[in-house]
Order: structure tokens, then sequence, then C-alpha cells
């Protein structure tokens, strides 16, 4: 509303030339300026009078919805729920009604097509000799509320109102406090982990067969006692298509090239010092861990494209919460449950 | 198919993380979940060009032409749409919905593209670990016919990449494919550069690879340089069949029976009339010889193909290429799953769980993957993680497997798979070829199988035809691992590393030639015949044969499989041809 506009219209109106002369009072109560006050006014005070019982949204989940929760669980988990899972059942279910009634009250269960094709196969079922068209078809299953029961259209609902909740959530760009505050706080999300760099002198189980664990034996004494450099003592044993000298790896790294067994002891190993016989896919080992980096947190620039996109992601589910809550605050919430019945 | 992972899951899922797979509960919890027992070093998101605008307008209530009635029918019939859709497509026809030149819906393909780019970008690690890398690409989903499979999947090196990805409906030949490629990435002044696999070739009844124009003139030296330029690599196997050969088709070789499927296009399936005899050029072995033949004729080989294996999965689960009772199928023309959990095993018993590419690179990241892909120096496995190094050479050392310098010595006196042997005078030696192989080493759950033998395939030109010839170079132990069919019992044993220095006996240095090596695993269980076994068919007992387990019991189903690699090939030209 223009106030500019509306303001020096009445004052034009006060100067204009008065052929009657009437009290004060009598001037301003019969000014524009006032009518347009008051009426403003009164709207203004009694519009959530006029308004609460409308838009204040019902929920309630009768004991009946409760026990039709709970034997869905029990189908599909193939127990019972405890107090817990009943309690968080309750508190799934409010949150989808209230998602629900946006998506109704937006109208999309007449304007969606998978809703409304589902809708007619469904009457169709139940009047299959019936040769009314679609149209007529979907207006009788509005009118028997079949649109609010079905759990496709539900469902086809909720995913849409979770779209719409996403796509809004990632309009703008995160700034790079947020990001930063991020990192730090899933620190262990994006931790760097422990890695070894280490050499290894490997005896293949192909070619020594039944000698291998003697051979071992002798190549940790030979190790031990000559010490030899370790760019030398690499070439004792037989040739791998796995380099000698490893670089700085983590145990997934090390797993996926010698095996879960050797990536164990690597990372257990002793450092500066031959350490063996080590066991992996192939045959057994002697390691020499060169370095080794500890776990670290790393900077926001080295994993930003990573920690971003999780924000985004987070952020998405957070808006989706918000949204709900933002709904529960508008709504009457019944629970007929005598049972940790969740706050509303 | 109700497959609702994005592209940056598919990605996750690549790195290790669980995620849940089709049919979804009412409350959209999944019903199923995967996980890669290990992660992948790197993964490209590729989904077809063509329907990207038309399916992201069937699902967005606001935009114009989601009350069309080929989206009504993607919403209420998707199995019915996806052949719709496919078929439209590979008429390379855009649907009315899409507007005046399909602009609407290369439009509406805008926001799937840049989520495409950006989750590669998000996934890409950049730091110095180099742990993850992804590639942006996307495929052209082409056909020579309708169900005559034409595909292509397209890479990027970097994230320097058109606006749009193109596809068969605007670009309906290959000629006119490369050419805008070309405009729009390598001419436009970027640093952008790309590389075109084709793949599924055993489903292209043979007409993937041309050797003639329409007219039925031989094909030109500048489509045989284009092809040259971007095809340089061909994927050899997938979860809808293996690429390799076909036994007896040009061949003696017996161990071309493998993963092959019962028709040769997408199409053979669902006609009882189509024509379902395998071509020789569906075949990548054929094509290899065909490529030498050509380039006799005219100069140029357009088959110079390097191998890779994928997994096509249309589920989002790069790399779940284990044969495990666990394989969910991979969706796309597969079984569906999207109403309902599969009765029975999950996929189409002739499909399998698909491959997996290997490139040799200085390091884990955009740049030096690319340049290994566009060299060529990759191999493709049947899924386990073998480690294959083959080089050639005349130079190379007769103790080349004794030294712990082995391949440093084979970068230095040969060339690596994918590569091309110099031209020898007529006094030379014939070349020597080195090959190594290390098994799988297994996860934790599962440990890797051993290794049964290597072989080098040989194909050659000869006066007025090409010839091959395959060589068994190194076998392993006479008491290999076995494994029982009935049961799929293994007994422990076998050899975990071959190698081999081989030298062409019949080697004659006028001749053009490639070899590549294949190696191959013991024998195991097959993900149809582990699931037979969970599910207790017994196929003497009809009464055992549950819902859904009848393939079992078919003749063509094979309860073992040899798991195999197949590296590159490496070349050998003369002066003249």
């Amino acid at each position: 509303m223009d106030l500019t506009y509306l303001v020096p219209t009445g004052f034009t109106m006060t100067e204009a030339p008065r052929p009657i002369q009437r009290s004060r009072l009598q001037r301003i109560l019969r000014a524009p300026l006032f009518h347009f006050i008051f009426i403003g006014t009164c709207a203004y005070l009694l519009w959530p009078v006029w308004n609460v019982d409308e838009d204040r949204l019902s929920i309630r989940v009768t004991a009946e919805d409760v026990h039709q929760l709970e034997l869905g669980w029990t189908q599909q988990m193939g127990r019972k729920p405890t107090a817990r899972d009943r309690a968080a059942l309750i508190e799934n279910e409010i949150d989808e009604r209230l998602l629900l009634e946006e998506a109704f009250s937006r109208g999309w269960h007449r304007s969606d097509g998978i809703a409304q094709r589902r809708l007619i196969q469904n009457q169709r079922f139940l009047d299959p000799e019936d040769q009314a068209t679609d149209e007529e078809m979907l207006e009788r299953a509005y009118q028997q509320g079949m649109d609010q029961s079905d759990v496709v259209v539900r469902r086809r609902l909720l995913e849409l109102m979770r779209l719409t909740l996403a796509a809004e959530a990632r309009r703008t760009p995160p700034d790079r406090e947020a990001l930063n505050a991020y990192l730090h706080d899933h620190a262990d999300q994006f931790r760097e982990p422990e890695r070894v760099q280490l050499s290894h002198v490997f005896l293949s189980r192909d070619r020594r067969g039944l000698n291998l664990d003697t051979d071992a034996e002798a190549l940790g004494q030979r190790l031990r006692q000559t010490s030899p450099p370790v760019e030398a003592a690499v070439e004792w044993g037989d040739p791998l298509l796995v380099r000698s000298r490893l670089p700085l790896w983590s145990e997934d790294r090390l797993a996926r090239e010698l095996g879960t067994s050797f990536a164990r002891s690597a990372m257990e190993a002793p450092g500066q010092q031959w350490f063996g016989p080590v066991d992996s896919a192939y045959g057994k080992h002697w390691i020499f861990v060169e370095s080794r980096s500890e776990a670290a947190d790393p900077e926001l620039n080295d994993v930003l494209p990573r920690v971003e996109a999780e924000f985004l992601r987070e952020r998405e589910k957070e808006a989706l919460r918000n949204h709900v809550k933002e709904l529960r605050e508008q709504s009457e919430i019944y629970v007929e449950t005598g049972l940790d019945a969740p706050a509303s | 198919m109700d497959t609702r992972n994005r592209p940056a899951d598919a990605y996750r899922f690549a790195k290790g993380e669980a995620l849940g797979l089709q049919p979804y509960a009412e409350d959209g919890r999944p019903m199923r979940s995967a996980q890669l027992g290990r992660p992948l070093d790197f993964a490209a998101v590729t989904d077809h060009a063509e329907l990207l605008g038309e399916t992201y307008i069937c699902q967005a209530p606001d935009l114009q032409g989601y009350d069309s009635w080929v989206c009504q029918v993607y919403r209420r019939w998707p199995r019915a749409a996806f052949f719709w859709m496919n078929f439209q497509a590979s008429r390379a026809t855009r649907h009315n919905f899409c507007g005046e030149n399909g602009r609407r819906c290369l439009e509406a393909a805008r926001p799937p593209w840049r989520e495409i780019i950006e989750a590669a970008e998000a996934a890409y690690d950049r730091s110095e670990d180099c742990a993850f890398t992804t590639f942006i690409g996307y495929e052209w989903t082409g056909a020579a016919g309708p169900g005559n499979n034409f595909h292509r999947n397209v890479i990027f090196e970097n994230d320097l990449v058109p606006d749009l990805p193109l596809s068969f409906i605007d670009q309906p030949d290959l000629e006119s494919f490369w050419k805008q490629l070309g405009a729009e990435c390598e001419d436009a002044g970027e640093a952008c550069d790309v590389v075109v696999i084709p793949h599924n070739s055993n489903l292209s009844a043979g007409k993937m690879f041309r050797t003639q124009q329409e007219d039925g003139k031989p094909i030109s030296r500048d489509e045989a340089e284009a092809r040259k330029r971007y095809e340089v690599l061909v994927e050899m196997i997938q979860h809808k069949g293996e690429s390799e050969c076909f036994p007896g088709l040009g061949n003696s070789d017996e161990l071309c029976a493998f993963e092959k499927l019962s028709t040769n296009s997408f199409t053979g399936r669902y006609f009882w009339a189509s024509d379902t005899q395998p071509k020789g050029r569906q075949f990548v072995r054929n094509l290899l010889r065909e490529g030498m033949a050509q380039e006799k004729q005219i100069g140029v080989n357009p088959f110079q193909f390097g191998f890779i294996g994928s997994t096509d999965t249309h589920l989002g689960t790069p790399g779940l290429v284990a044969e495990t009772a666990d394989f969910p199928g991979h969706g796309g023309a597969g079984k569906p799953a999207g109403d309902a959990l599969p009765t029975g095993l999950p996929d189409f018993v002739e499909f399998n769980p698909g491959g997996l590419a290997v490139l040799w690179a200085e390091e884990n990241s955009r740049r030096a993957l690319f340049a290994a892909m566009k060299r060529r120096e990759a191999y493709a496995t049947s899924g386990p993680r073998m480690v294959v190094r083959f080089f050639g050479g005349e130079g190379l050392p007769l103790d080349y497997c004794n030294r712990p310098d082995a391949v440093a010595t084979g970068y230095a006196e040969g060339v690596p798979m994918g590569g091309t042997l110099p031209a020898s005078g007529p006094d030379s030696t014939p070349p020597r070829f080195a090959i190594s192989v290390l098994a799988d080493p297994g996860t934790a759950g599962q440990s890797g199988n051993t290794l049964d033998r290597v072989q080098i395939i040989k194909g050659w030109t000869t006066q007025d035809s090409t010839q091959e010839k395959v060589y068994d170079v190194a076998t392993g132990t006479p008491l290999p691992a076995s494994v029982d069919p009935i049961t799929c019992e293994t007994v422990a044993g076998g050899t975990q590393s071959l190698c081999a220095v081989w030298e062409d006996p019949d080697w004659e240095p006028t001749q053009s030639a490639f070899y590549y090596a294949r190696a191959l695993e013991n024998p195991s269980c097959r993900w149809s015949q582990r699931l037979c076994v969970q599910a207790r068919v017994q196929c003497e007992n009809p009464e055992t044969i549950s819902e859904g387990f009848e393939p079992c019991c078919s003749e063509s189903h094979r309860p073992l499989i040899q798991e195999r690699a197949w590296t590159s090939p490496i070349w050998y030209q003369p002066d003249s041809l």
C-alpha cells in the first residue's frame, strides 16, 4: 500500500473551501484519513480473531492410527516397536501429515499428474464397469477423499514437498564463514587418516612354496644382522608388481594393494627398523616404516567442494526440519495415546 | 525403474559409502542397499544426453510439457515410457512437448547437466591425497536403426565442458557429432579435451562401426581420422554382456564363450522375428583386425582401440561388480525393481555385474588419468582387481620377470599397452612382449581368486585378409584352486602371480599386427549360481525351483565364470603398408 500517496490526498481535502462550519470533532470524524486509519486499525485488531480458526491446522493421530503404524512397523521390521520406536513413528506421522496438508493447500493433489493417474486408476478399480471419463472418475475420487488416503498419492505429494524445500534451501550459496564452521563441527568426517610410508622386501608364495616360512625367517635374520641400506635390501626379495617403496598411504589404501592383513600390520609396525614377517595376499614381507603421519584436520581450501556439498545437503535437511517445526507451531496437534505421547 | 539416487550419490558410493536402492517402502525408505568392499579410484557418471530435459520436464509440475501424454505415461508406466522415449530418441526425434526445435527440452536439460557437473566437481579430491577422481561426462545414445546400439560415452578432461551435452536427437550421425564436439570443445579456444568411448558393441547388430558410407563407398580418410582421434578406447565388458569375440566368428577360441548375450541388439530380446545372429563387427577383436585392413586401404586405422570395462549401472552404483549373491542387478535394460523386490534372480540371467576400467597413470588426477586414456594405457577386467603390466619391444631383457625394476625396464626398453612398436627392417629380430599379472588381493570379506593362465592374442594382416591366433604364454600351478559348481564351495590353491617374456614365433616384419594380453583367473561361481545355491535350487528336483529361479536350470546357464583382464593392444606397423 502506497502511504505517500494516500496521506497528501487527505490533506488536500481538508484544505478545500468549506461552505458549512463544523466542529473540530465532526471534521475529524468526517475526514477520509480518519476513516482510513480507523478501518485499518479495526481490521488489524480483529484479523487474528477472524483468521485463527480457519488457519490453525488440526492434526489428530488417533489410537487406531497409532495401532496401524505399529502394525506396519512390525510387518516390515519383523519385531514390535519399542516405546522409543513408537514415539518416533508418531512424530514422523505428524510431520508427514503437516507436509501433506501443505501440499493439499498448494493444490498439488489436483494439479499433479501422477496423483491424478493414481486416483483415476483406483476409481476404475472400484467401478470396473463404469464408462465414466477420466475427469468424472477423478472427481469421484476427490469426493470420496481418496486423495487423502491413498499411500501412493501421499508419497508423491510428500516427495514434491521435499524437492521444493530442498531447491529453496540451495538457492543462496553458503559463505566461507559458514563452511569453516561446518568443517570445524564435522572434523571427524573430513579428518585425514593416519598414514605410513614404508619399504618392503617380498618373498613370493608362488616361488617358494613350502620354504616360504623358513626363507622369511632367514631373511629377517640377515636384515637384522647386516642392517643394509633400505634401497639395497628391497632387492633381496622376489619381484612383485607392487612397488617396493610405497608412498605415504592409509590402511585402506595399503589393503587395496596388498590385502587387509598386510595393511593392519603396517599400521602397527614400529618405525625405522625391519619388522616382520608380515603376511600379504601374495606371500611374506619384511617392512621398514620410514615415516608416519598422524591423523590430521585439513584446511577448508583443501576440502572446499566436499564441505560445500555436505553443507548444502545438511541445509536441505535443516530446511525441511525448520519448515516442519513452523508448521507444528501453527497447528493444533492431538495424539490419542497414553504412552510416550510426543510433545506438540 | 524408480532409481532415486543422484549423481552425487553415485560418487559417494564409488568412494565407499553405503547406498540405498529401490524398491522404496511407502515411507520412502529403500528396501535394499549396497556398498563397495573397496572404494574406486575414479569414476564418471554419464547420463543419457537425449532425455535429460524430457525427464526433467516430466517430473516438474510447474514446467510446460509436464501434462503431455508422454510425461503422463512416463509417470504412470515408467517401463513403457522407457521403451517409448528411448525408441523416439533412437529415431532422433523430439517429443512434441519439447516445443519448437526441441527448445523447451534443451532448456530443461540445463539443471540436470549442471547437477552432473557439480556432483563431479564436489566429489573430485583435489588435495594431495588424490584419493578420488571424477570425470564430467554423458552418453550420446545413438541408434543405427531402432534397437541397434550406437551408444558412446563422452568423457571430458576437466571442468571446461560445453554448455549442454550433445544428443543423438540433435546430432543424429557420428560425423556431425564429432564435428560439433570439436567445435564446442577442442576448437572453442579453452583447454577442453574429450574422449569418446563406444560401449555395448555386442548389441549393435554389427552397425556400430561402419567401413562403408551409405552409398557403399569406403569411408573417407577424414572419417577414419575423426574416429581415431576421438574413439581411443572401447568397452570390453559391462552389465549387458562382453564384447571381445564370439566363439567361431573368425576364430577358434573357446574362451570367447564368456558372458555372451543371446541377442545382437536391444530389440532382439523382445521381437521374435529379429535377426539375432552375432555379426563380426559387434566384437572388438574382429574390429581390431578390420582396422588394420582399413589402414591398408585408406591409410588410417579407424579402430585402434584401447580397452576398458564398465558397469553401465542404472542404479547409481559404479564399481558394483563382484560376483556375489548380493548383486542387485543394474536396472536399465535389465530386470526392473521399481515397484517391488524382484522375485528370484534380481536380473536377467545372461546379464552380469559388469567390469572395471584400469588406467596406468603417474597420479590419481584428472590430468594424469585422462592422458592415460588418450595413450590407451588402459585395461579392462570383468570385475576382479588384477594388476596387469604389458610391454612390447625388441630390447626387452629375457630376465624381465626376475628383475626388481621390471616395470622401469619395460618403459625403458619398450612401449606399454596401448602403444605402437616402431617399424623394423627386414633383418630385425622379432619383438618381445613382457606380461606380468598379479592376482586380486581380495578384501577382508572375500579373498581374491588365483590365476589360471596368461595369453597373448595376435592379429595380423596377410596379402588380402587378416588372421588371428591365441598363444598361452604362462600357466599357473597344475594344482589350481577349484570350485564345486553345485555348492560353490572352493578349495584354495593356485598361482598368485604370472609373468612371461614371449617372442612372436610367427613374426613377419612386413605385416601389420596387434598383440593384446588376456589374463584368466581360475573358475569361480557366477553371481547367478551363488543365488541359485542360496535358494537351494536342485535342477533334478523341480519342486526346489521356486518362482524366478527357473533360469538356474536353463541350458544356457553357466554356473561358473572364468574372470579375466584384457590389456589394450600393442600395435606393430611396418613402414610401408
